[in-house]
């Protein structure tokens, strides 16, 4: 009888297992409202910390608030200095996410940035003698070609050979500095420096003017790249070009089947994402800095890859994000004035980012409470009659 | 070489499994034993409902209906993990091993036999210790990515067994096997039905099955149409009952064209032509299809049905051989275009449409360079919206907002915007394949009507299909396919359909091969 029963135990079936929560991850039918919810992330991120931060420092709220303030919205320098810093970053912005929409990886923006901006000084001592009015556009197209070089080389190792671009773009990021570096110590060496690996500056009547509105200066750079932004908006949803990137950056084989040249637009695409960052290097050099050097772009470029993989191929969204961006390192900055560790304000920033990438997978997926847990039904498992047979 | 499983295997019952997707009724009702010491061969065409059945046996669908026995014991299954622990595991055709790790890591992964803590040597040992526990040898430190097709399959099986699998599921294992590793296979798996466990082979290819089967079930249409030992079947009889309860030709429905064909219009001429893996797709392929016919292509999957229809429509590029439609010689997707050449893909939502764009995108995909809807390198939103709106509405789409997404369409309207897409504009020629696979009754009747339709304004049809019935019901001219090459060509009203069935199996026209 015992051993009977010790047997019946022992071929007894498991019994199902109960997941741990009775909530479970589900992904979105249609995530249709992807950058609304990224930057209300974003914009909650930043109300948080900003919260959060005045406790994790020794500088009274209403000094640390009001550095903030003064550093941003509350001052026509903090106003000057919030979109200066804009006005190159939504170009990174734009160079990360054109390629991104076809699901590429643009991380050598920094490197297209230095180069574009190689390339216009190159042209601007060339022509010393020139005319602003000749000058200053010879500049800016020298600049983009000199960016879009700068990436051809991932382009096609990527095309031809299979190399991921994520590796060949950033490794020659490092390969632009040590070239700036080159021309700054060496041909271009200035005849008074002021510290720091700084080139020659450019040609006075080469620099870009600035606008004075109620006391905000800021160059007219400043005009093109909040209009580009919509530019692109527009070409992707009025151009031949903008509705392949569309479709193929969603479902390539049906861009291929559509008759669409998939490799020439991941050529274009890669190209214009090159160009914008040398535009965005030239601009910034031409209208703030005056001069070329190895940190001329501060970060910029890994800056706008962020801001492009919040925005998720929205360009209205990267200019909106490269805004906020921008107040955030305005306002950092003027936190280290009334003596805030510079290291809180890099948290701030940490701090906002994460909530941005939540926002993301929100967006993405959603928490639903499950009536059992043997019932499982996922959306995978409901597209398996157009997905069972088809192995290509 | 001996392949031996832990102890013996048990008998596994699926007793009245339903299983559904949205309208589509995979499994329907019917109970089913599997006996250990055997293999145990399901056999149907794509979409008879094989793999659903069996991934509801391995835990990894959730039956809507139905009971699960386990060596008569009943079972509910909420997890693959749960069907694991009950001894049931599931190899399927595309494997779950990680590339970058090597041959021990992966039969590690899942192990409860192994501590948190376990050196490279610990694990290599153990991964040796399996390989000779089952007979089934590998190399414990080389990585994945590195190994054959053959000897993932040898990995993966590996895992499955020794996490405790005392029934042994293959979803087509051979699929993706060279001739050579697929008799090893074949070897493997006989040596373990002889050591007394139970294997479950799910195979849409005749020869295999009769070579390594015990006992033969055959599915269609998520139905259970035969259910025979061996040496009850052959050949014959198995190709008649997964492709149909052939009638006689008189008896069968037909829709066969009023009006008499008229000139060639698509004309492929020596195709040859190699897949993925480089092994030879097509061998010298020839056909043509006129004016006012449909000419049905049947064979059974994977004997280059893919490549053709693909070099046809311009997409893949073949080692040799034309396409020509009325004439002009077809390069690219362009071409194919402007000759006039509607092309419907299989893989609907994975190539025909994009899902995640909405309808009015999606309708022009193929025309967006068209003066119709764009001018220069602008598209003109508005009338590319209109055209949207007159397909829409001229398929009977189930809405005509054409900004509604369509991953939002369920397939039978996915499927009328696609065909009715490709067989809009001036277009004279139409290629079709499997139009109307996972569609309800009545949308897979609307799609069919549509090709009649094209048929009577002088479309030439190329209809590749694995549903021999519906073959039989459009065709004209039936052409069978086997290994690359046509074998058998037959006029619709005097098209033998047991001959057909033994063709696709690989028989020669006269006799056993």
């Amino acid at each position: 009888m015992k051993e009977s029963l010790i047997d019946a135990v022992a071929v007894l079936p498991p019994t199902p297992k109960r997941s741990f929560s009775p909530w479970r991850i589900e992904r979105r039918p249609d995530p249709e409202r992807i950058s609304l919810y990224r930057i209300s992330a974003v914009l909650l991120g930043l109300a948080v910390s900003l919260v959060v931060a005045p406790f994790f420092t020794s500088t009274p709220p209403a000094e640390f608030y009001g550095a903030i303030w003064s550093g941003t919205f509350g001052s026509p320098l903090g106003m000057s200095n919030v979109l200066t810093i804009a006005t190159p970053l939504i170009l990174a912005g734009l160079a990360a996410s054109i390629p991104y929409r076809l699901g590429l990886w643009n991380v050598g923006i920094d490197g297209q940035m230095l180069m574009g901006a190689w390339t216009a000084t190159a042209v601007a001592f060339a022509m010393p003698q020139a005319p602003g009015f000749l000058m200053i556009p010879t500049m800016m197209i020298a600049g983009m070609i000199g960016g879009a070089l700068w990436i051809i080389i991932p382009t096609f190792a990527r095309l031809v050979l299979g190399v991921s671009e994520v590796i060949t773009t950033f490794l020659l990021n490092f390969v632009a500095v040590g070239w700036v570096a080159f021309w700054c110590t060496g041909p271009w060496y200035p005849k008074s420096s002021a510290g720091g690996v700084r080139a020659e500056p450019i040609p006075i009547q080469g620099e870009i003017g600035k606008m004075d509105i109620q006391g905000i200066v800021v160059t007219w750079g400043i005009l093109i790249s909040i209009a580009l932004p919509f530019v692109f908006w527009a070409a992707f949803r009025f151009t031949r070009w903008g509705y392949e990137v569309t479709m193929i950056g969603d479902n390539h084989r049906a861009g291929r089947y559509g008759g669409m040249n998939v490799r020439r637009l991941l050529v274009t695409s890669m190209l214009m994402g090159g160009l914008l960052a040398g535009f965005g290097g030239t601009i910034y050099m031409m209208g703030t800095s005056g001069q070329l050097s190895t940190s001329l772009t501060n970060n910029t470029g890994f800056n706008g890859l962020v801001i492009a993989v919040l925005a998720g191929s929205n360009e209205l969204a990267v200019l909106a994000l490269a805004f906020i961006y921008s107040l955030l390192l305005a306002g950092g900055g003027s936190l280290g004035i009334v003596g805030v560790d510079s290291d809180l304000v890099f948290a701030i920033i940490g701090i906002t980012l994460i909530f941005g990438s939540f926002g993301e997978a929100y967006a993405r997926l959603r928490l639903v409470r499950t009536k059992s847990a043997g019932a499982r039904s996922d959306s995978k498992v409901k597209e398996a009659p157009w997905t069972i047979n088809s192995s290509h | 070489m001996t392949v031996v499983t832990d102890g013996a295997g048990v008998s596994l019952e699926l007793n009245g499994i339903v299983k559904r997707f949205g309208d589509l009724t995979a499994v329907s009702s019917f109970d089913i034993s599997f006996a250990p010491g055997q293999v145990h061969a399901l056999l149907g065409e794509n979409g008879a409902g094989k793999s659903t059945l069996m991934n509801v046996a391995a835990g990894f669908l959730t039956p809507d209906v139905g009971e699960i026995a386990v060596g008569g014991q009943q079972v509910r299954f909420g997890s693959p993990k749960d069907a694991i622990d009950a001894g049931i595991g599931m190899v399927h055709q595309h494997f779950s091993l990680v590339e970058q790790f090597t041959v021990a890591q992966n039969l590690a992964i899942g192990a409860r036999d192994i501590g948190r803590l376990t050196s490279t040597k610990e694990l290599n040992t153990r991964a040796l210790e399996i390989g000779e526990r089952y007979g089934l040898k590998v190399s414990p430190s080389k990585v994945v990515g590195s190994l054959s097709v053959g000897e993932k399959q040898r990995v993966e099986i590996l895992r499955t067994l020794s996490r405790g699998a005392r029934v042994l599921i293959l979803d087509e294992p051979t699929a993706v096997l060279t001739p050579e590793e697929s008799e090893q296979l074949c070897v493997n798996l006989r040596s373990m039905a002889g050591a007394g466990a139970t294997i479950i082979f799910i195979s849409h290819k005749l020869n295999e099955v009769l070579s390594v089967a015990d006992h033969v079930s055959v599915m269609r249409g998520g139905a259970l149409v035969d259910s025979l030992e061996r040496r009850e079947c052959n050949l014959q009889s198995l190709a008649k009952s997964m492709f149909d309860d052939f009638g006689t030709a008189d008896e069968r429905p037909r829709t066969q064209s009023a009006t008499s064909i008229g000139e060639e219009v698509l004309v492929v001429r020596g195709i040859q032509a190699r897949d993925e893996r480089g092994a030879v797709a097509l061998k010298g392929l020839s056909l043509s299809v006129h004016a006012h016919e449909i000419v049905g292509l049947v064979g059974v999957a994977g004997n280059g049905q893919q490549e053709l229809e693909q070099i046809v429509a311009g997409i893949r590029k073949p080692d040799s051989g034309t396409v020509s439609i009325h004439g002009t010689q077809v390069g690219n997707v362009q071409d194919a275009l402007k000759a006039g050449l509607g092309y419907i893909p299989e893989d609907r939502r994975g190539t025909g449409l994009v899902p995640a764009q909405p309808i009015w995108l999606n309708s022009i995909l193929r025309i967006y360079k068209d003066n119709l809807v764009s001018k220069g390198l602008i598209i003109k939103t508005g009338k590319a919206k209109k055209y949207a709106r007159d397909l829409a509405e001229s398929v009977n789409l189930s809405t005509n907002d054409v900004t509604t997404l369509v991953q939002h369409l369920s397939g039978g309207n996915a499927q009328k915007l696609l065909a009715g897409r490709e067989l809009s504009g001036d277009k004279s020629a139409v290629v079709a394949v499997n139009p109307t696979q996972g569609l309800d009754v009545k949308a897979a009747a609307a799609v069919r009507e549509r090709l009649i339709q094209a048929r009577e304004d002088g479309f030439a049809v190329l209809l590749i299909s694995a549903d021999l019935d519906e073959v039989v019901l459009l065709s004209d001219r039936i052409v069978v396919l086997y290994e690359g090459s046509v074998v058998g060509e037959f006029a619709a009203e005097d098209a033998d359909l047991d001959e057909i069935g033994r063709l696709m199996g690989g028989e020669t026209s006269n006799g056993n091969s």
